[in-house]
């Protein structure tokens, strides 16, 4: 076991190295820069464009030398200032981090706490008006667009006045706020954010668990189990579900990638200060070192999700062994 | 198990009484913290009713500030925040009365030719840390705006034209002098802009080389000693920024009260305009500026309910279409645009035409929801001082410009319908605009459809945002363009002479051309030469309407709508002056107050 994690990491190496290099290409081959960006329609010298060229190492178009310059700052442990808002792009995006995190973790709980028995129930009542509910539910999740769902959100919010409308906490009152009261303002502004990711993911999820339940049932050592005369409960808990919950543990890295990197119009919308925002934000304004960072981060965090994943395999599924 | 739901109810219960304490703060009479220090001798007396001090200001701003220095900053979520909130200018300006008001500086005098220009400093001012304000300040400002090392756009609007800056000499303690090689009539605009930085603060960096690092978003706030009413006090990105009372400001009102009336000020950082507008709807937020037209009816069905009122006032953002006349070729030396599209696009008369069968009212009405007004040439009707009402104007007249078209020899030849030229060439070709508009997509839209009708077929393509900039400044091989302007304040013309006058970098119709091309460009540039060396305002004014008319008649860029700008606010504000301009609802911040 041991052995197996090292070697993903060490994979995580070579990985790591491609991804970076054809993000730096992208950068330099799409039309624009960061300072082409920040001078179009100003009056602004020549001399002064210039001088912001030099000064961000924009003035070679060679990917190779810009790539370089990058990794040789980056082997230092330093991976340099944003240039938009010129401090450590690590300062930046640690905060954010955390609280994407938080947010994938709600989502991931949601769809993943209501797939699950939701998709099992619709298996074993198949056919049945619980199991059509449960299609029409999960295909109304899967046709609604993101922001859509978000924006329908928020007005509800509006509407009733239940919940806030955006923002990770209260903004103006939250210096006043006890230890507990933050908690309980964080929570309460997660609600409606990572409803919208987690039911996205229900849709999904059911679909899966409900059809893997099904085949699952139909096999020998189910019909064994009801010939010994065990109660449908545990046949369906012991025996069924460590099977049939197999692939949806497998679909836990793309999940993730998905609430990590696929989260942005969500953020948007409910102004979550978190990664996919920063990310495409700094994407939109060519600055460099933060899209260079927060690439790396992404990898990182989708590598290690992945091996999450395989590791949850190995302890529900006793055929499988992580052998290095 | 049990433990932790209920744990997690409790949290939830933390949260409830956490939100019904969320009643607004009002004003308390009471300025927390208070006032530090003597009024100063020379404090500025607003002419603005006295209002009530106490009280949180919440505002809501598209993005982050990028940095909080004044000098180094070329960014607008940044001067929204910093610009006259955080610093203060030697001079000021009025939004509303639309002219220049004495800031730091209690008066100023030029001499005859325009070339000698006294300031005299407020005395007994003083920075937010109780140190005293002088012209050292002032002098150490413009010695690092100046330094070529220094990456700052303020000393742009100086620059002479022999590439040097003005001298400035310290009279007293409170007298600078500039001296100019020749008179600029933007120089109080100049300065406007420039804002001064504290000497005891920044000097060491400064002589250290490390002026760049100074002031940026990771600096402890108690650093960023400022002169404006308010003070950065925190910053967490993406999520708001705080700002607190300077104890030492130095205004007062008309009872001898000391300003600001708030205790603080929020901005939270909210990048989508429907949460934005759904935040003020709700009373999360006090004001909003910049409502996008289909908000202002969520807003204005609102107004009853969360006691606020909506004002629509006539905007600077102003859109065009733009022909590219640019006879350059390539690298490889492929003209940039194909020569026979360049001959009708560089015809006066082939523009007119076009301006003349553009719907203008109908652009209006559908893409703006008649929240605007046509335009026809560069400035809008809210710049009171310089918008000229005699620019000559294209009403919507589909027969003139078919006979404008045919003058040209333009015209339907084979009987299809299609318009095509002495050569037999159809009439046909490309446009694009900046596809994260939505605004301007739908005018490119209804553009093509205005041509179709006299049988011109527009090939109208959006693009991605940096490809467009990219067309405009380096490939140069479009056809033509939707784009906008938006006025700096004030808003004098010479402000944009990078892009009204031919040949300047963002004059895309034909950037960077040796010599004029047309005698009527040499005449354009003549007449806004004139206008931005004369001192005298009527005289100015002559000059540059003299050059407007040119403008619209040759039409370099087709002008098409001004968008209005609609703000809102609590009817609680007291003093609340919008405005069109930076900062739109805040630009007298410190006379703004609760009343209830």
């Amino acid at each position: 076991m041991r052995t197996f994690i090292i070697r993903r990491l060490l994979a995580l190496i070579p990985l790591l190295l491609a991804v970076t290099f054809i993000t730096q290409a992208l950068l330099v081959a799409s039309p624009g820069s960061y300072v082409s960006r920040l001078t179009e329609g100003r009056h602004l010298s020549e001399e002064f464009i210039r001088q912001l060229t030099i000064q961000y190492h924009l003035d070679t178009e060679n990917v190779f030398i810009r790539y370089w310059y990058w990794l040789r700052q980056t082997l230092r442990g330093n991976f340099g200032y944003s240039f938009m808002y010129n401090i450590s792009v690590w300062s930046l995006l640690w905060e954010r981090m955390l609280n994407t995190l938080l947010l994938a973790v709600a989502a991931l709980a949601i769809s993943w706490g209501l797939a699950i028995p939701l998709g099992m129930m619709a298996a074993v009542k198949r056919d049945t008006w619980i199991d059509k509910a449960a299609g029409v539910f999960s295909f109304a999740g899967l046709s609604i667009p993101s922001v859509f769902f978000s924006l329908l959100m928020l007005l509800f919010a509006s509407k009733t006045g239940w919940f806030p409308i955006g923002d990770i906490h209260n903004q103006v009152y939250w210096d006043d706020y006890s230890p507990l009261q933050k908690v309980g303002d964080v929570l309460w502004h997660l609600v409606l954010p990572s409803m919208v990711l987690g039911l996205i993911g229900t849709a999904q999820f059911m679909r899966q668990m409900r059809s893997q339940t099904i085949e699952v049932l139909s096999q020998d050592y189910i019909r064994t189990a009801k010939a010994k005369g065990l109660s449908q409960r545990r046949i369906l808990l012991r025996h069924a579900f460590g099977n049939a919950v197999n692939p949806i543990v497998t679909l836990f890295g793309f999940s993730l990638a998905f609430l990590l990197a696929g989260a942005v119009l969500t953020e948007t919308v409910f102004n979550w200060p978190g990664m996919g925002r920063l990310t495409v934000d700094a994407l939109v304004n060519k600055d460099e070192p933060l899209v260079m960072a927060s690439v790396v981060l992404l990898t990182v965090m989708l590598a290690i999700g992945s091996l999450i994943s395989d590791v949850l395999l190995a302890a529900i599924d006793p055929r499988i062994r992580l052998e290095g | 198990m049990k433990k932790t739901i209920a744990a997690s109810v409790l949290c939830l219960l933390a949260a409830a009484s956490a939100c019904k304490n969320q009643s607004q703060t009002g004003p308390t009479g009471r300025p927390v913290p208070p006032f530090k220090g003597d009024v100063p001798v020379d404090a500025y007396v607003t002419g603005a009713t006295p209002g009530n001090y106490g009280g949180t200001l919440v505002m809501a701003l598209p993005s982050n500030p990028k940095s909080f220095n004044p000098i180094a900053t070329v960014e607008t979520s940044t001067t929204w925040v910093i610009n006259n909130v955080v610093y203060k200018a030697l001079t000021d300006y009025d939004n509303q009365e639309q002219k220049d008001i004495p800031g730091i500086a209690k008066s100023w005098e030029s001499s005859r030719n325009g070339l000698e220009w006294t300031f005299v400093l407020r005395q007994g001012v003083k920075w937010s840390d109780g140190e005293p304000f002088t012209a050292d300040d002032v002098m150490f400002t413009f010695q690092v705006m100046l330094d070529p090392q220094i990456k700052a756009s303020a000393r742009d609007l100086l620059i002479q034209s022999d590439g040097t800056y003005p001298a400035i000499q310290e009279i007293d303690d409170h007298t600078i002098k500039f001296y100019l090689k020749e008179p600029n009539a933007l120089f109080i605009a100049a300065l406007n802009n420039a804002f001064p930085i504290p000497k005891h603060k920044w000097e060491s960096a400064y002589k250290a080389g490390r002026f760049d690092q100074a002031m940026q978003l990771n600096a402890d706030p108690k650093d960023i000693v400022c002169l404006g009413p308010y003070c950065i006090s925190e910053f967490t990105t993406d999520q708001r920024v705080v700002l607190t009372r300077n104890p030492y400001y130095w205004k007062v009102d008309k009872k001898g009260q000391r300003l600001p009336y708030f205790d603080k000020i929020i901005f939270l950082i909210v990048p989508s305009f429907d949460t934005m507008a759904l935040k003020f709807h709700n009373g999360e937020t006090d004001m909003i500026h910049d409502i996008n037209p289909d908000a202002v009816d969520l807003i204005k069905r609102g107004a009853q309910a969360n006691d606020s009122t909506l004002y629509e006032l006539p905007g600077f953002n102003t859109t065009y279409l733009l022909f590219n006349q640019d006879t350059g070729s390539n690298k490889q030396g492929t003209p940039y645009i194909d020569p026979v599209k360049l001959k009708w696009f560089r015809d006066p008369k082939f523009r007119q035409a076009i301006s003349y069968a553009i719907d203008r009212e109908g652009m209006v009405r559908t893409v703006l929801l008649g929240h605007g007004s046509p335009i026809y040439s560069f400035d809008p009707p809210a710049n009171k001082f310089w918008f000229n009402e005699n620019s000559k104007k294209y009403p919507y007249d589909r027969d003139k410009a078919l006979a404008l078209l045919r003058e040209i020899g333009i015209m339907d030849r084979d009987g299809d319908g299609l318009l095509e030229d002495a050569g037999g060439r159809q009439v046909k070709f490309n446009m694009t605009t900046n596809v994260s508009r939505p605004y301007r997509v739908n005018m490119g839209t209804l553009i093509k459809d205005n041509l179709a009708k006299i049988g011109i077929d527009v090939n109208f393509q959006p693009m991605d945002y940096n490809l467009l900039v990219d067309k405009f400044r380096v490939s140069r091989d479009f056809d033509s363009a939707i784009g906008s302007w938006q006025s700096g304040v004030p808003p004098d013309p010479i402000e944009s002479k990078n892009v009204i006058l031919p040949g300047s970098n963002d004059y895309y119709a034909f950037p960077n051309q040796k010599g004029f091309s047309t005698d009527w460009e040499r005449r354009l540039d003549e007449l806004i030469g004139k206008c931005s060396k004369t001192m005298d305002m009527a005289e100015r004014r002559k000059y540059y309407w003299q050059a407007m008319e040119i403008w619209s008649e040759y039409l370099p860029e087709i002008d098409l709508v001004a968008a209005n700008y609609a703000v809102a606010a609590k009817n609680r504000i007291g003093n609340f002056k919008p405005s069109s301009l930076a900062n739109y609802t805040y630009w007298n911040i410190e006379e703004l107050y609760f009343t209830k």
